[in-house]
C-alpha cells in the first residue's frame, strides 16, 4: 500500500478563459519519453543536461519541406542551412535524404567538404569570403552568392588566376511587403544597384552568372513577403533574360521559414502561427510564376531552410538543482542547464516540460540556469508544476542555433545525442572536459 | 525512340563489285532468312556439288543483279540479295529441269531477267499493300510460268538425276537431308549436310526449329519424298522445315510459345499440302515450295490482327538471325517495356501515392482496368490533415498536374463542378478533364481536375511536364485524386489501354529507378530530379575522341558518332564497334553494343548500361545485361539451344552511385552470377575507369588523360595494339 504523496498547498490568482499569455498550460503533459527512449535512461546514459536530437523528426521535417515544394515546382534544392546545426550527425541525415549545404564561411565549407559533400553541392553565403576561401570556392565548382562590388572583382581576380569561368550568383536585397529590406546584405534590387552588379559581372566576363539569391528575413510569419520577393526575383530574371539573354539555373530564396517557438512578445503560441510548409510553397510558387520560363527551363528553386527543419527535433533536458523562493512570491527553479546552453532562450519562451508525471497545480514559476549572472534566465515567469530536486525538465524546439551558439562560459558545454528511429541513440557529440578546453591553451615560456 | 541496331553498313562503300559480291552471297544466304556472307558462301558451295546446277544458278544471279541495277532499282534491295534469291532459285530449278541446250538456255535467261520484275513489283505490293514479305512468290509466279510454256517453246524436260547414296544412314536423316539440299534443287545427302552446315553456322534455334518442323510433318504421315515416275521428284520437306524456322525464330522471337507456334503452323502446312497435291497433280506441276509461301503468309498476316502482340512475341524491329532476335528483344523489353511510340513520365510534381491501380477494387476494372489513381499522402501517411472535412484538407487538392509526355491536345473539359467531399457526379463521369493525342492510337487522359484550372486548349501542343490544370474532385470521384489513363480513340469513356509509366521512382526506404513501372496500390511515385552536373559527366562531345586503355595494354580511342537515323553511338578501333546511347535530360542509357569480344565498349555498356542523372545514396536501380557478350565463346552454341525456354537470359544487374568529391562511382553488381562492375566518372573528365569482374576475372579499361596522349591521333587507334 502507498501512502498519498503529500501537496504543499499554495495559493494562485484566478485566470479565466482558454487561452492567456501563459499559454495552455492545461495541455502541459510530461514528455517521458523522446522516440520512445525514455529520458531516465537518457540521462543515466549521457549525464544532464543533454541536448537530444530525433532523426525521426529530423527527417520527417525534410520530407514535409521537400514534398510541400516538389509538389508545386519541378526543381526544387533544399540546401541545408549549415549555421543552425553543423553537428556532422545532423547534417549527415539530411545529406542522406538529397540535401545540398549552405554554408555562410570558410568553416563551414571546411565542415561540408569535409563530411564528404560535394563541392558542387555546395552554396557560399555571407558577406565575408576572403581570398582564401574563394580559393577554395572557386576551383572547386562551389557557387557562391555574391555579397558586394569588392567580392565580385576578388572572385573575378580568382578565377582568372585558374583559368575558369565559374558559376556563381548575385545575393539581392528587397523590400517585400512589411518585411524591411536587409540591405546590409547584397546589391539593392529596387536602387537598381542589383542591375549594375549584373551589368558588371557582364562586363567583366570571368563569371557565369546561373542564380539569384535573396534571403529577405528571419523567422518570417506570414507566406506574403515570400510571394512577393519572389514575384521582385521573377520580374528581375525576366529583365536579365531580355536584356543580357541570361537564363538561370537556380533561384534562391533564401531561409527564414518559422518554427513553432514562440518569440518573446509574440502574443499567440507559434506552433498555432507559424504557417505550414504547403502555404510558404503557395506563395513562392505562385511568385515564381511570373517568370518568363517555360515549365522545363524553369531554374531549380533553393531553400536554405534550417531552423524549421531541425528546431523541433531538438530537445534540451536538464535537471532540477534547486527550488527558491523570491522576494516578490514567484517560485523559482535552479536547472543545471542555463542560457549559456540554451543560447535561443534570448529570443524565445521555450517550451518547457517535465520529464515525469507530476501532481499538484502550476504556480508561476522563473527558470533559472547554473551561471552566476543576472542574465541567465531560461524562462521568464511561466506556469509550471512544483518539481523535487533531481527531477527532469525538457525543452522542446531547441534543434536550431543552440549547438552552434552556445557559450562555453564558466562551466562545459554538455553531450549531444542522437536518438535513431529504432530506438539506438548514439553520441554526436562529446561532452567537454577539462582537456577540450585546455588542449587550444599555451603558457609563454616566460611564465 | 526506336533503339536502331545496324549491322557494318555504314562502311560499305557502294562500289558495284561489293554491290555484286554482297548480292550474290546474300542471295543464297537469303533462302534461310538471313544475311550472313558466311552461310551464303557456304550455301554456294553446296550448290556447287553439281557444276552445272551451281554454276547456272551462280550466273542467275549476276545476271539478276545486273538486271536490277541497270533498271536503276534500290541498291540496297539488290544489296540485300532479294533479286538474288528468286532468280537463284529461277536458275537452280530451270538447270534442273530442262535438257541443256540453247533454247533451254535462251528461256531460262529471259525467266531470270522476268523474275526480277516479278519480284520487283510483288515485293512493292505486297509490302505496301499487306506488309507481307514477298517469300518466294515471285520465283513460284515465274516458274510455274516457265514449267508450262517450256513444252510448247520447244524445251524438253530431262531431271537431273539424284542419285542417293544412302551410306547406310537411318532413314528419316537421309529424307532431312534430302529435304534440305532440295532447297536447291539438288535432293542430295552431301549438299544436304553442307546446307546443315550452313543451318548450324547461321543459327542453332534454327536448327532446332528444323528439326521440329520436319518431325511433326513425318508424324503427319506426309511423303516428304517420292521420286514417282513424273516430271520431278516430289520432295516436300523443306516446306516443314522452313516454315517452321520462319514462325518459331525469323518473324517471332523464339520463346516456348513460338515453337508451339511453329508446330502449329507446319500442321497446317501439312493441311496446305494435302489439299494441295490432288490439284497440283492434276495439272502436272510439282508443289515446289508453294505450301511455305501460303502458310506463312496467311499466318503472319493472321498473327497482325491481334489485339495485343505478346505470345509469341512478333519481331518488329531490325530482324536477325533467331539468336539475335531473342537477344535483343529479351534485353529491350526486360530494359525498356512495351511501349515505343511515347514515353510517359508522372502526371503530377514530388510524390504521389497509388490509390488505385489495375484492376482495382474500386473502378479500374473490365474496359476501364488500366488506369491509375494518385493521391498525395501528408508527414504520417494520410490521405488529408487533421480529420479530412474539407476538400482542402486533402494534400493532393489543387496540386499541379502535367502532361506525361510531349503531345497535341485533343480534348478539355473544365467547366464540371467539384464535387462535395463523398458525392460523386455520375452524369459527368470523368468530370474535368484533358485529353492528348501522342501518336495514331494512343492517348492519354487526367481527369477528375478542379474546374477552371486548365489553361490549355485543344489543338494546342504541350510537352511532356507542361501544367494541364489542378487536382480536384469533379466527375466520379468521392475525395480528390488524379486518375490517368492511355487509350486508343479520342472518345471520352474509351476502353484504356494497357499503361505503364517510363523512367520514374518508386519510393520506401530507398528509392528505385524504374525504365518502366506498372505501379500498384500503396506504391509511392515520382519523376527523377536530375542534377545537371550528373548530366554533364556522359555528355560525349561530336568529335570529341578519348582514349581508352584496357589491361591487356591495347590503346582504343572512342569516337563520339552520330549515324543517319540520328542515333547517338561511340565508335571504337576502326570504327566497326559500336555502342549505341541515348543522353535524355533525365538519365542516360546503352542501348546496345555491336563489337567485338574484348572491345573497351562491352564494359562501358556494363559498368554505365543506365545513369539517372540524380546521385543520392538511397538510389538503386535495375537492369539487365545481354549475357552472351560475356559468356565464353565455346559456350554460346549450346547456350543459343536452350536460350528460348529460358525467360530470364539477360544478366540482372542492380545498380547503385555515389560521390567522392569530384568523382562519381556507379557500381554494380548481379544477383546470380558473380558479375560486379564499378565505373568512375570525373568532373571534367567524363568517363575514367571502368572495370568489370566476372567469373573471378577482371577486365578494366581506364581513360588516358588527353596531355600524355601525343598530338597526331592516328597511331592511336586499334592498330598499334601488340
Amino acid at each position: 500500500m502507498t501512502r498519498p504523496v503529500y501537496e504543499r498547498p499554495i495559493l494562485i490568482r484566478h485566470q479565466s478563459g482558454m487561452m492567456n499569455k501563459f499559454s495552455r498550460v492545461q495541455a502541459m503533459r510530461p514528455l517521458t519519453h523522446i522516440d520512445g527512449v525514455s529520458v531516465d535512461e537518457l540521462v543515466a546514459t549521457y549525464g544532464s543536461p543533454l541536448f537530444a536530437f530525433s532523426e525521426k523528426t529530423l527527417v520527417s521535417k525534410f520530407r514535409e519541406l521537400r514534398d510541400a515544394f516538389t509538389q508545386r515546382y519541378p526543381r526544387v534544392r533544399i540546401a541545408w542551412s549549415y549555421k543552425t546545426n553543423y553537428l556532422d550527425g545532423i547534417c549527415r541525415v539530411f545529406h542522406r535524404e538529397g540535401a545540398y549545404a549552405e554554408v555562410v564561411s570558410e568553416f563551414e565549407l571546411d565542415k561540408a567538404l569535409h563530411l564528404g559533400v560535394p563541392a558542387e553541392q555546395v552554396h557560399f553565403n555571407g558577406p565575408y569570403k576572403p581570398e582564401s576561401a574563394l580559393e577554395k570556392a572557386l576551383p572547386g565548382g562551389t557557387t557562391i552568392h555574391i555579397d558586394h562590388f569588392d567580392e565580385l572583382a576578388l572572385a573575378e581576380e580568382v578565377a582568372a588566376r585558374h583559368g575558369i569561368r565559374p558559376e556563381v550568383a548575385i545575393r539581392l536585397n528587397l523590400s517585400a511587403e512589411a518585411v524591411p529590406a536587409w540591405s546590409r546584405f547584397g546589391f539593392n534590387l529596387e536602387s537598381g544597384q542589383a542591375l549594375d552588379a549584373v551589368k558588371r559581372l557582364v562586363g567583366g566576363d570571368r563569371l557565369e552568372l546561373k542564380g539569384l539569391h535573396c534571403h529577405i528575413g528571419t523567422f518570417i510569419l506570414d507566406e506574403g513577403p515570400y510571394r512577393e520577393a519572389a514575384a521582385k526575383i521573377s520580374r528581375f530574371a525576366n529583365e536579365l533574360r531580355e536584356r543580357f539573354d541570361i537564363t538561370l539555373s537556380f533561384v534562391d530564396l533564401g531561409g527564414g521559414f518559422a518554427s513553432p517557438n514562440t518569440l518573446k512578445g509574440q502574443y499567440l503560441p507559434g506552433d498555432q502561427v507559424a504557417p505550414s510548409f504547403s502555404r510558404y510553397a503557395e506563395g513562392i510558387v505562385e511568385g515564381l510564376s511570373e517568370l518568363d520560363y517555360s515549365p522545363q527551363e524553369m531554374p531549380t528553386l533553393v531553400l536554405e531552410t534550417g531552423r524549421a527543419l531541425v528546431d523541433e527535433a531538438g530537445y534540451l533536458i536538464a535537471s532540477v538543482h534547486a527550488n527558491k523562493r523570491l522576494a516578490d512570491g514567484r517560485r523559482a527553479v535552479v536547472l543545471d542547464a542555463g542560457v549559456n546552453s540554451l543560447f535561443t532562450s534570448f529570443w524565445y519562451n521555450h517550451e518547457i516540460v517535465p520529464a515525469q508525471e507530476f501532481r499538484g497545480v502550476p504556480e508561476p514559476t522563473v527558470i533559472y540556469g547554473p551561471l552566476c549572472m543576472n542574465i541567465d534566465v531560461v524562462r521568464d515567469t511561466m506556469l509550471f508544476p512544483q518539481l523535487k530536486v533531481g527531477e527532469r525538465v525538457v525543452f522542446r524546439n531547441v534543434g536550431a542555433y543552440n549547438v552552434t551558439q552556445w557559450m562555453q562560459f564558466i562551466t562545459y558545454r554538455p553531450s549531444v545525442v542522437l536518438i535513431g528511429p529504432d530506438g539506438r541513440h548514439g553520441l554526436l557529440r562529446r561532452p567537454e572536459q577539462l582537456q577540450s578546453i585546455i588542449s587550444h591553451e599555451e603558457m609563454p615560456e616566460w611564465l | 525512340m526506336s533503339p536502331q541496331r545496324s549491322d557494318a553498313e555504314m562502311s560499305a562503300k557502294p562500289a558495284v563489285l561489293s554491290l555484286f559480291f554482297d548480292a550474290l552471297l546474300r542471295g543464297y544466304a537469303q533462302i534461310l532468312f538471313n544475311r550472313s556472307l558466311l552461310v551464303g558462301g557456304l550455301l554456294l558451295l553446296a550448290t556447287m556439288v553439281s557444276p552445272r546446277i551451281g554454276i547456272s544458278g551462280l550466273l542467275s544471279i549476276l545476271l539478276a543483279t545486273a538486271t536490277a541495277k541497270l533498271l536503276e532499282l534500290s541498291d540496297d534491295l539488290i544489296e540485300s540479295g532479294l533479286f538474288s534469291y528468286n532468280a537463284l532459285l529461277v536458275g537452280l530449278g530451270g538447270s534442273y529441269l530442262f535438257e541443256p541446250g540453247g533454247r533451254a538456255l535462251l528461256l531460262l535467261v529471259v525467266a531470270v531477267v522476268a523474275s526480277v520484275f516479278v519480284t520487283a513489283a510483288l515485293h512493292s505490293a505486297l509490302g505496301l499493300t499487306f506488309n507481307l514479305p514477298a517469300l518466294t512468290l515471285p520465283f513460284l509466279f515465274v516458274f510455274y510460268l516457265l514449267m508450262a510454256a517450256a513444252p510448247a517453246l520447244g524445251v524438253a524436260f530431262a531431271p537431273a538425276s539424284a542419285e542417293v547414296w544412302a551410306l547406310g544412314l537411318p532413314r528419316p536423316l537421309v529424307v532431312f537431308l534430302q529435304s534440305l539440299g532440295a532447297l536447291f534443287f539438288l535432293p542430295r545427302i552431301d549438299v544436304g549436310a553442307l546446307v546443315l552446315l550452313a543451318l548450324l553456322v547461321y543459327s542453332r534455334i534454327a536448327l532446332l526449329l528444323a528439326i521440329l518442323g520436319f518431325a511433326i510433318a513425318q508424324a503427319m504421315g506426309i511423303p516428304l519424298v517420292e521420286m514417282p515416275q513424273s516430271l520431278m521428284p516430289v520432295v516436300l520437306g523443306y516446306n516443314f522445315i522452313l516454315t517452321a524456322i520462319a514462325l518459331g525464330g525469323v518473324w517471332f522471337v523464339p520463346s516456348p510459345s513460338s515453337f508451339l507456334f511453329a508446330a502449329a503452323g507446319v500442321f497446317f502446312c501439312g493441311l496446305v499440302t494435302i489439299g494441295l497435291l490432288p490439284f497440283l497433280t492434276w495439272n502436272g506441276l510439282p508443289p515446289l515450295i508453294l505450301p511455305f509461301n501460303m502458310t506463312v503468309l496467311m499466318l503472319l498476316y493472321a498473327m497482325r490482327q491481334r489485339v495485343k502482340d505478346g505470345r509469341p512475341k512478333s519481331v518488329d524491329f531490325f530482324m536477325g538471325t533467331p539468336e539475335e532476335n531473342l537477344n535483343y528483344f529479351r534485353t529491350r523489353i526486360s530494359r525498356f517495356g512495351s511501349h515505343y511510340l511515347a514515353r510517359f513520365h508522372a502526371p503530377f510534381l514530388g510524390r504521389w501515392t497509388c490509390t488505385q491501380g489495375v484492376d482495382g477494387a474500386e473502378t479500374h476494372q473490365g474496359a476501364w482496368r488500366y488506369a491509375f489513381d494518385f493521391e498525395v499522402a501528408g508527414p504520417e501517411g494520410a490521405l488529408h490533415r487533421g480529420r479530412g472535412k474539407d476538400l482542402s484538407d486533402y494534400y493532393c487538392y489543387r496540386l499541379p498536374v502535367l502532361a506525361s509526355a510531349d503531345g497535341t491536345v485533343a480534348k478539355v473539359v473544365k467547366t464540371v463542378k467539384d464535387n462535395p467531399l463523398g458525392e460523386t457526379n455520375l452524369k459527368e463521369n470523368w468530370g474535368n478533364l484533358v485529353l492528348i493525342y501522342h501518336g495514331p492510337g494512343l492517348y492519354s487522359m487526367v481527369c477528375h481536375l478542379s474546374p477552371g484550372t486548365s489553361k490549355v486548349r485543344e489543338g494546342q501542343f504541350v510537352r511532356r511536364g507542361d501544367q494541364l490544370g489542378l487536382c480536384g474532385n469533379s466527375g466520379r470521384s468521392p475525395v480528390p485524386h488524379l486518375h490517368w489513363q492511355l487509350q486508343a480513340t479520342e472518345r471520352i469513356g474509351a476502353p484504356t489501354l494497357y499503361a505503364e509509366l517510363h523512367d520514374v521512382l518508386s519510393e520506401g526506404d530507398t528509392a528505385l529507378f524504374h525504365r518502366t513501372f506498372v505501379p500498384c496500390k500503396g506504391d509511392v511515385v515520382r519523376n527523377l530530379e536530375p542534377q545537371e552536373e550528373i548530366g554533364r559527366l556522359l555528355r560525349f562531345g561530336y568529335g570529341e575522341s578519348f582514349v581508352l586503355k584496357r589491361d591487356d595494354g591495347v590503346l582504343e580511342e572512342i569516337t563520339p558518332d552520330i549515324d543517319l537515323q540520328g542515333n547517338l553511338l561511340l565508335r571504337a578501333r576502326d570504327g566497326r564497334d559500336m555502342l549505341y546511347y541515348q543522353h535524355e535530360p533525365t538519365h542516360f542509357t546503352v542501348f546496345d553494343t555491336l563489337a567485338r569480344r574484348r572491345s573497351a565498349l562491352h564494359l562501358i555498356h556494363a559498368g554505365l548500361s543506365r545513369l539517372p542523372f540524380e546521385v543520392v545514396e538511397t538510389l538503386k536501380w535495375d537492369d539487365v545485361l545481354p549475357r552472351r557478350s560475356l559468356m565464353p565463346w565455346w559456350l554460346l552454341p549450346l547456350w543459343d539451344l536452350v536460350a528460348p525456354f529460358f525467360p530470364g537470359s539477360g544478366i540482372e544487374m542492380c545498380y547503385e552511385a555515389r560521390r567522392e568529391g569530384e568523382r562519381v562511382i556507379v557500381s554494380g553488381r548481379s544477383k546470380q552470377p558473380p558479375l560486379t562492375t564499378e565505373a568512375t566518372l570525373r568532373r571534367g573528365v567524363g568517363v575514367e575507369r571502368v572495370t568489370l569482374t566476372y567469373a573471378g576475372k577482371t577486365r578494366s579499361v581506364t581513360r588516358v588523360a588527353d596531355e600524355e596522349s601525343p598530338e597526331d591521333k592516328e597511331p592511336k587507334d586499334g592498330s598499334q595494339s601488340r
